[in-house]
């Protein structure tokens, strides 16, 4: 399981830029499903065919694409201005390696060297107009040998495991749900089941509507990552999730206000499964749900996640506990009775 | 007059608006041709017109700002988000009420002002000694 985290998050797939990560997936899950096919905005939709006869639709989306950066111009002198594909914070940017259109060219994060700025300069970070990719090329023409406008760049981060029973790697948000959605997969599920793989999550959940529309399920169950603030200076009631403290079952988040029976249904399910859970206990943040559940007539929609510390930044940090539980809720999930009837 | 009283009283925060549908919905009914709740909690009351070809729509929210608990600290006071527009300037010291009938008292943290206090410096006093355990 971890080996194939490894590959998901190792994988480009910026968001609108999924055809990399989409193709990684669709060979991870293609076995185990009847059907799978691309939607016309991209989102990669594998279908699996419940046990149970009464044609009851569960749907499972996970965004597949993540944040990163595109090459807007490129410059004389030959380096290259670029803008965020999602939120990105400006201050992980500065001295980053990154690698460039499919051919992930390395490129490195610049600005102007520290004794040239002003005192206010110096002060923050600097805005992402003001900083460039160096690739090394002398100038714009050997620079459009090799990139174009348009073309976009990952963070050059690699996958560890470290202290205890930590994963650090890039775009873990959310290949960490995509990966507990191929797992799920593998098994017999009840319900016909879409496993959804959506597009532009990071850019404004934009694959997530017509995935939700042309599936119109009975219940959407959201799985993606979730900022854990458990550090110190941070006060306890303000640490949105922690780490190790299990699966997150969404009340509320910026994009969407739960129903509590729903809600309900699921903590009776990961407590029946022995599945650690907690609370966000901060109303922030964005997932696919808003998205889905104002689909249509309304679709009835649940989130949960895997907590991740220093969300966007090149290097993610999750627990494997925590990843367990998360993989072990949607196994239960697909798998429960009590969940649509 | 009455009725509206009724509607004001019932806790109907946004998310939780099952008790303000049920009691317009026992208003309602006996007016109406069709009466049923939607995926979202959306209550529909469906009245037949003489003018069949064209459909009316009249739209009224029924759910009410609030807050909803998000954590409670070892001495058992409660940390709270906002579900809808509310203003810290008229928070401190009010008194709230949750659905199961425990009430409260908003309170600031000391070392902030008011005025630049952020909703993560508020908690609410329900008098209790200590935090329970919340789950087994």
């Amino acid at each position: 399981m971890i080996e194939t985290l490894k590959k998901l998050t190792l994988t480009k797939g910026v968001s609108g830029d999924e055809d990399y990560i989409r193709k990684l997936i669709t060979y991870e899950i293609k076995d185990h499903v009847d059907a799978i096919y691309t939607d016309n905005i991209g989102n990669l939709i594998a279908f699996k065919k419940g046990i149970y006869p009464q044609n009851k639709k569960l749907m499972l989306a996970a965004h597949m694409d993540e944040v990163g950066l595109i090459i807007k111009k490129i410059n004389d002198d030959g380096y290259l201005s670029f803008a965020a594909m999602g939120g990105i914070d400006k201050r992980v940017l500065l001295g980053r390696r990154v690698l460039i259109g499919d051919s992930g060219i390395v490129g490195v994060i610049g600005t102007k060297a520290v004794h040239q700025q002003s005192e206010d300069e110096r002060k923050k970070a600097p805005d992402i107009k003001k900083l460039y990719i160096d690739i090394g090329a002398k100038n714009k023409e050997e620079a459009e040998k090799v990139v174009s406008p348009a073309d976009t760049a990952v963070f050059d981060s690699d996958f560890i495991e470290f202290g205890d029973g930590l994963i650090k790697a890039k775009a873990l948000d959310n290949r960490a749900g995509c990966l507990a959605l191929i797992e799920a997969a593998k098994g017999s599920v009840l319900y016909d089941t879409y496993f959804v793989f959506t597009v532009l999550e990071e850019t404004g959940t934009k694959g997530a509507y017509t995935a939700a529309f042309s599936i119109n399920p009975d219940l959407a169950v959201v799985v993606d990552t979730t900022t854990a603030a458990d550090f110190e200076g941070v006060k306890e009631h303000e640490r949105s999730t922690k780490l190790g403290e299990g699966t997150v079952i969404f009340l509320i988040e910026g994009t969407a206000v739960y129903k509590r029976t729903s809600v309900e249904k699921i903590k009776n399910i990961a407590d029946k499964a022995g599945v650690k859970w907690q609370h966000k206990n901060v109303a922030a943040g964005g997932l696919d749900s808003g998205a889905i559940q104002r689909t249509k007539g309304g679709i009835e929609t649940v989130a949960i996640a895997t907590p991740c510390r220093y969300l966007h930044s090149p290097s993610c940090v999750i627990s494997k506990d925590d990843l367990n539980a998360t993989v072990s809720l949607v196994k239960a999930i697909v798998t429960s009775p009590e969940l649509l009837n | 007059m009455e009725f509206l009283k009724k509607l004001c009283s019932v806790n109907s925060v946004s998310g939780n608006e099952e008790k303000v549908a049920e009691i317009i919905k026992n208003e309602i009914s006996e007016y109406v041709d069709e009466i049923y709740t939607d995926v979202m909690g959306n209550l529909i009351a469906v009245k037949k017109g003489s003018e069949t070809s064209r459909k009316f729509m009249l739209a009224a929210h029924m759910d009410e700002i609030g807050v909803m608990v998000t954590f409670i600290d070892d001495k058992g006071y409660l940390r709270f988000t906002n579900l809808g527009g509310v203003k810290t300037d008229y928070l401190c010291g009010r008194a709230v009420i949750f659905d199961n009938g425990v009430k409260g008292i908003v309170f600031k943290e000391d070392n902030v002002e008011l005025s630049k206090a952020k909703l993560g410096n508020f908690y609410i006093d329900i008098g209790a000694k200590e935090k329970k355990k919340p789950k087994n």
